[in-house]
């Protein structure tokens, strides 16, 4: 376990499919889907990474996609929303959503997925109270509670795509974050500069534990 | 919560097994739903050829439980080929919609046979009330 770590294979110049997951300890009766809202109240979507800005074509910034039955193409991000789920979109409440598997997990099964931050360079600075949202995961059950396990593709402790490592995340207000990062961060100073002018995919995502 | 009636006049609720753990040899008359806070509301379908239920939980990024926020459950009727829905959910609201069986979005596993004894259209219906000639 290392924490904080660079994310293997995450943002929208990713192919790859192993980059975060969530393990089901009982087995589900429908696809999950991923979802993001403003806080753990699940119940409004009103900061600027919903809404987006002019220069992003009021677009959410975040955007997801679910590997579980087949990695993507690389720049997989998509250029508008879809309304409802699909397997590729950006995220905002239910209005669109990820859909991540094509059958239910069964016990002990998992889901996968990708995440890509948009950044376009009328953000407001800081981001912090327009990038904090919160991700969640809707599923459905008939018998036992499950229990979920949320990892990451842990590069600090060796993680590849073909061999990865997967690290626990930790939840609560005193858990770890996901971050959008610049190419070549380091946990120092971890940070995401927005361009000058259009939109910038982060090019890394961290998982911290501040 | 969910209970169970089956043919053989027996029934069952969630307070003593899980959905998926329900037999399958006794097939279901009606399945009824009842909310946790709401105590004088039921829900209950009947005369369905397959039922199921299952509940709906939102877990935020990170945490290993959900939170339950709705329940639901829904019936087939086959020779029609229509399914309906009822979402119960924990805020109160209740939505009911029917949709093509072949577009039931959950596991086949949920599902149990009903009894699918549909009563006949009502023109076709004989009761023992008395007949008064309409007057003219």
């Amino acid at each position: 376990m290392a924490i904080p770590s660079k994310v293997t294979g995450a943002g929208n110049a990713s192919s790859a499919q192993n980059v975060f997951r969530v393990v089901f300890s009982q087995a589900l009766s429908g696809s999950p889907t991923l979802e993001a809202w403003d806080d753990s109240t699940f119940s409004t979507t009103n900061k600027e990474m919903f809404a987006g800005t002019a220069v992003n074509g009021n677009k959410p910034f975040l955007s997801a996609v679910g590997t579980t039955d087949a990695a993507p193409i690389t720049n997989w991000k998509p250029a508008s929303p879809t309304a409802g789920g699909a397997t590729i979109n950006r995220l905002k409440g239910l209005t669109n959503y990820v859909t991540l598997s094509v059958a239910a997990p069964g016990v002990g099964g998992a889901v996968r997925f990708n995440l890509c931050w948009e950044l376009p360079s009328d953000a407001s600075v800081p981001s912090t109270n327009t990038l904090n949202g919160v991700l969640a995961i809707r599923f459905s059950y008939s018998g036992a509670t499950p229990t979920l396990t949320w990892q990451f593709n842990d590069n600090v402790a060796g993680g590849t795509e073909g061999a990865p490592v997967w690290t626990s995340i930790t939840p609560g207000a005193a858990g770890n974050f996901v971050k959008p990062a610049d190419a070549g961060s380091v946990i120092a100073t971890l940070a995401v500069t927005k361009p000058t002018s259009g939109t910038l995919d982060a090019a890394e995502v961290w998982v911290t534990a501040t | 919560m969910w209970l169970v009636n089956f043919e053989d006049g027996t029934s069952v609720s969630s307070k003593q097994i899980f959905w998926d753990k329900l037999p399958k040899e006794k097939r279901i008359t009606g399945v009824q739903l009842s909310h946790p806070h709401l105590p004088k509301l039921y829900i209950c379908l009947t005369d369905y050829d397959r039922y199921y239920f299952t509940q709906e939980a939102v877990a935020f990024y990170g945490a290993s439980n959900g939170t339950v926020v709705a329940e639901v459950i829904g019936g087939h009727d086959l020779k029609l080929g229509v399914g309906i829905e009822v979402r119960l959910e924990y805020t109160g609201n209740i939505t009911i919609k029917t949709y093509p069986v072949s577009r039931f979005k959950y596991s086949q596993s949920i599902l149990y046979e009903g009894k699918g004894t549909r009563k006949p259209p009502k023109s076709e219906v004989v009761t023992d009330a008395p007949q008064v000639p309409l007057q003219v």
